[in-house]
């Protein structure tokens, strides 16, 4: 049975987890629901609905909901539940610690999680009405590294200026944030030793990005525990820093855009707090924060009570890194690998990638060159000959970067699209369908496509830079060896028997 | 005035009148190989007799069509329904070294007589474009003797199409890819299509990988709308062996591994075949 088939299978959804926690009305409001759900508010903050009303509910959404939705609803649900778990787990757990001894953890676990289940009580009808957006989700979801991502392309153009970095800075500003987290340990960690100057660039990119995601505001978050304005001074006073002045953000003007925008800025925001909660609980199982993201809540709690059984999570965590998909069978859900994720982009492409970025040969070939990624048609200008042009997708606006391009890396596309044809015909390598090709490369490096043998080609960083002139020869070497000697078993330019 | 060249017209296979890729299809057509939409070509003579002569400067078209050619173009338009596909159909198109894959322009969706003038002199104007020139440059392809048949054709209300290697040159296997709704957009490359691979000969061990599309190009109404794509496209097994079928035919008829693309709607539709590029 392929994956195809199992998704089109009607699957069970268990939304009584969305519902207790008080889900139900957004559910109800997103859905356009035409009935009324009694309701009644316990003590401990949850809801309670009828039994009946939930079996309507149930019905109702099970008829109406596509099995995207359905697959994406049991997806969040699951990392509700996770998450849920843990913070319950992590109410007992007396002696973790984070590193600091000022600090009782309990106390920042719980705050935490209280804004992480607003947080999570927001994001959620967006994520049901919205399914198109499922790559995006399962991807937030999946990786769940908020606000450090800087690599991320919903970025704001000025954030992405700030992309590249270098990875101190990144360490300084992820330290920053984890401060920043846990509120009161700020001044402690600052004490300890976090003190000093921070790069200029890293002091623009944290404004930038309070300014343009206001995610420490609370215009939509209500009874956060923290207030921009006492944040912003805590930075200011602890970094001994004037803050340069801060210009405005751009407001967008679809309502879409906005409520796109929200969803993001919830979801980064919860990431963001259950970030050093969960790393704690990393630092014991001997593995690190993403690795922990791979496992569920029951795991996780079955490791903390028996701490013995370290080396079968990680292997597990290892196994699902490679992508997996989580399935609700009869009530209960299974874990499986991704077979879509694992072979193809689709499910959750990996971020910041350290090795080599697959993909699909379209053109046989071996090309050394400099970076050139091309974000607009206006890029194609600054395409030098012999430069590796990496791109989303190269549709035929794209038509000046063919030209002088020593070969050609998409994130997006087919084999049988005009671009692939077009290589084929220049005699350029060419890879259609790699994705993280653009996140895994600076523009101007020196890299490598290799796209000579079989069906999966490779973009990698050049092991040794060759002087400006000398970028190409590889491919011409091997296109001069494939031609004389056709044993070699290379495939040049366009792989075909010659 | 050089007369209107019907897809079902012995004339129409001459590619050096109705350009490559409508004498492809309409030899297709003629020896019922393939069903291809009803259409026509509008012959290389028109563009040739509007062009300025060699060296002259500004726009290489001087004028609108004369009135004597327009009127012969809609005689042919009444026995089409629309809405159309107005394709460029040059004389050097479609050969096994040079595609023009994406270089000249075909215009999707056209329903009325003055959006048709205006898309065919487009489609003219696109053998002299800048694309054309850079494309034939890089290529060492000289276009001065080439000219432009425009291909006329009802546009398929597909609900599924794509383009099939009937043999791809590293492996020799079958690549069929296939998005939901017209195909405009998976041609171009902006985004992933879902993707079959197979080896002719045992045609149910396949590979499979759905694509990542997000909106589809659909006729509704007579007109093109964008859809939202709520599940990646995926072929029935009988889709999948009327393809096969069809891929076999048009590279027994041709003699060469084709690069056919097609649209499902009813029925499978061949709306172009090209030799596969090296």
């Amino acid at each position: 049975m392929t994956w195809q088939d199992k998704l089109n299978r009607p699957i069970p959804v268990l939304f009584e987890t969305l519902v207790l926690r008080g889900l139900g009305a957004p559910l109800a409001t997103a859905l356009d629901i035409p009935f009324q759900l009694g309701a009644r508010r316990l003590e401990d903050g949850n809801v309670s609905y009828r039994a009946e009303d939930l079996a309507r509910l149930r019905t109702h959404l099970s008829s109406r909901l596509t099995t995207e939705q359905t697959y994406l609803v049991s997806f969040c649900n699951r990392c509700w539940r996770r998450s849920n778990e843990l913070i319950r787990r992590s109410q007992r757990l007396g002696s973790l610690r984070t590193g600091d001894p000022d600090s009782t953890c309990d106390d920042d676990l719980r705050r935490s999680w209280s804004s992480w289940t607003e947080a999570v009580t927001a994001v959620m009808p967006f994520l049901v009405v919205f399914p198109a957006a499922l790559d995006d989700v399962l991807h937030q979801l999946g990786s769940f590294q908020g606000v450090l991502q800087l690599d991320d392309p919903g970025l704001d153009p000025d954030l992405r200026a700030s992309r590249s970095l270098a990875a101190e800075e990144a360490e300084a500003y992820e330290r920053i944030l984890r401060c920043v987290a846990r509120d009161g340990l700020l001044s402690a960690q600052v004490r300890n030793g976090a003190r000093g100057p921070l790069p200029s660039r890293l002091q623009r990119s944290i404004d930038t990005h309070l300014e343009a995601y206001d995610w420490l505001g609370l215009s939509y978050f209500a009874g956060s525990p923290w207030s921009r304005d006492q944040l912003l001074l805590r930075l200011a006073a602890d970094l001994s820093r004037p803050r340069p002045s801060r210009r405005r953000p751009r407001v967008p003007i679809d309502p879409l855009v906005l409520l796109r925008e929200h969803r993001k800025n919830a979801l980064e925001r919860s990431a963001h707090f259950m970030r050093p909660v969960l790393s704690c609980i990393a630092e014991r199982t001997g593995t690190d924060y993403d690795g922990l993201l791979h496992l569920a809540a029951d795991e996780i709690e079955a490791f903390l009570e028996n701490e013995a059984r370290g080396d079968a999570l990680r292997e597990k965590i290892a196994q699902r890194q490679g992508g997996f998909a989580v399935e609700l069978k009869g009530g209960a859900t299974e874990v499986r690998p991704h077979r879509v994720a694992a072979t193809r982009a689709g499910g959750m492409p990996a971020r910041r990638q350290a090795g080599p970025v697959e993909g699909q040969v379209a053109s046989g070939g071996v090309h050394q060159g400099r970076a050139r990624i091309l974000r607009s048609p206006e890029d194609c200008l600054q395409v030098e000959p012999g430069d590796v042009v990496v791109t989303r997708c190269l549709t035929p606006d794209y038509v000046q970067a063919y030209q002088r391009a020593g070969a050609i890396v998409t994130e997006e596309g087919g084999v049988t699209c005009h671009a692939a044809a077009v290589s084929r015909e220049m005699g350029i390598p060419c890879l259609i369908a790699a994705p993280g090709a653009i996140a895994s490369v600076r523009d101007g490096e020196l890299v490598v496509v290799d796209a000579s043998s079989g069906e999966r080609g490779t973009l990698r960083k050049a092991s040794r830079s060759l002087p400006d002139g000398h970028a190409g020869s590889v491919r011409r070497v091997v296109h001069r060896c494939s031609s004389c000697v056709p044993d070699l078993g290379i495939s040049c330019a366009s792989g075909g028997p010659r | 005035m050089q007369p209107i060249l019907q897809l079902s017209d012995p004339t129409c296979r001459e590619q050096a009148l109705a350009g490559a890729k409508a004498a492809r299809l309409a030899q297709l057509h003629q020896a019922g190989v393939a069903k291809i939409p009803p259409g026509f070509a509008i012959p290389v003579q028109h563009e040739r007799m509007l062009r300025h002569p060699a060296g002259a400067a500004g726009s290489p078209h001087r004028g609108r069509p004369p009135e004597s050619m327009t009127e012969l173009w809609f005689q042919a338009l009444d026995k089409l329904r629309p809405p159309l596909a107005v394709r460029s159909s040059a004389t050097c198109e479609d050969s096994a070294k040079a595609s023009f894959a994406g270089v000249f322009v075909s215009l999707l969706g056209i329903r009325d007589a003055a959006g048709f003038v205006e898309a065919v002199e487009a489609v003219w104007h696109s053998l002299t474009g800048d694309a054309a020139r850079l494309y034939a440059e890089r290529l060492g392809l000289d276009l001065g003797g080439e000219a432009m048949a425009v291909l006329v054709q009802e546009l398929v209300p597909a609900s599924k199409a794509g383009v099939m290697y009937t043999r791809f040159p590293p492996s020799g296997r079958t690549i069929i890819e296939v998005c939901e709704g017209l195909a405009d957009g998976q041609v171009a490359g902006a985004f992933t299509p879902t993707q079959y691979q197979l080896d002719r000969a045992w045609p149910q061990e396949r590979s499979f990988s759905p694509g990542a599309q997000r909106e589809a190009m659909v006729v509704e109404a007579g007109a093109l709308r964008r859809r939202p794509v709520s599940r990646q496209c995926a072929l029935t097994s009988a889709e999948l062996n009327a393809l096969l079928a069809a891929g076999v035919a048009v590279e027994r008829f041709f003699g060469t591994p084709q690069d056919i693309e097609f649209a499902i709607a009813s029925d499978l539709h061949v709306v172009q075949a090209r030799p596969l590029n090296r």
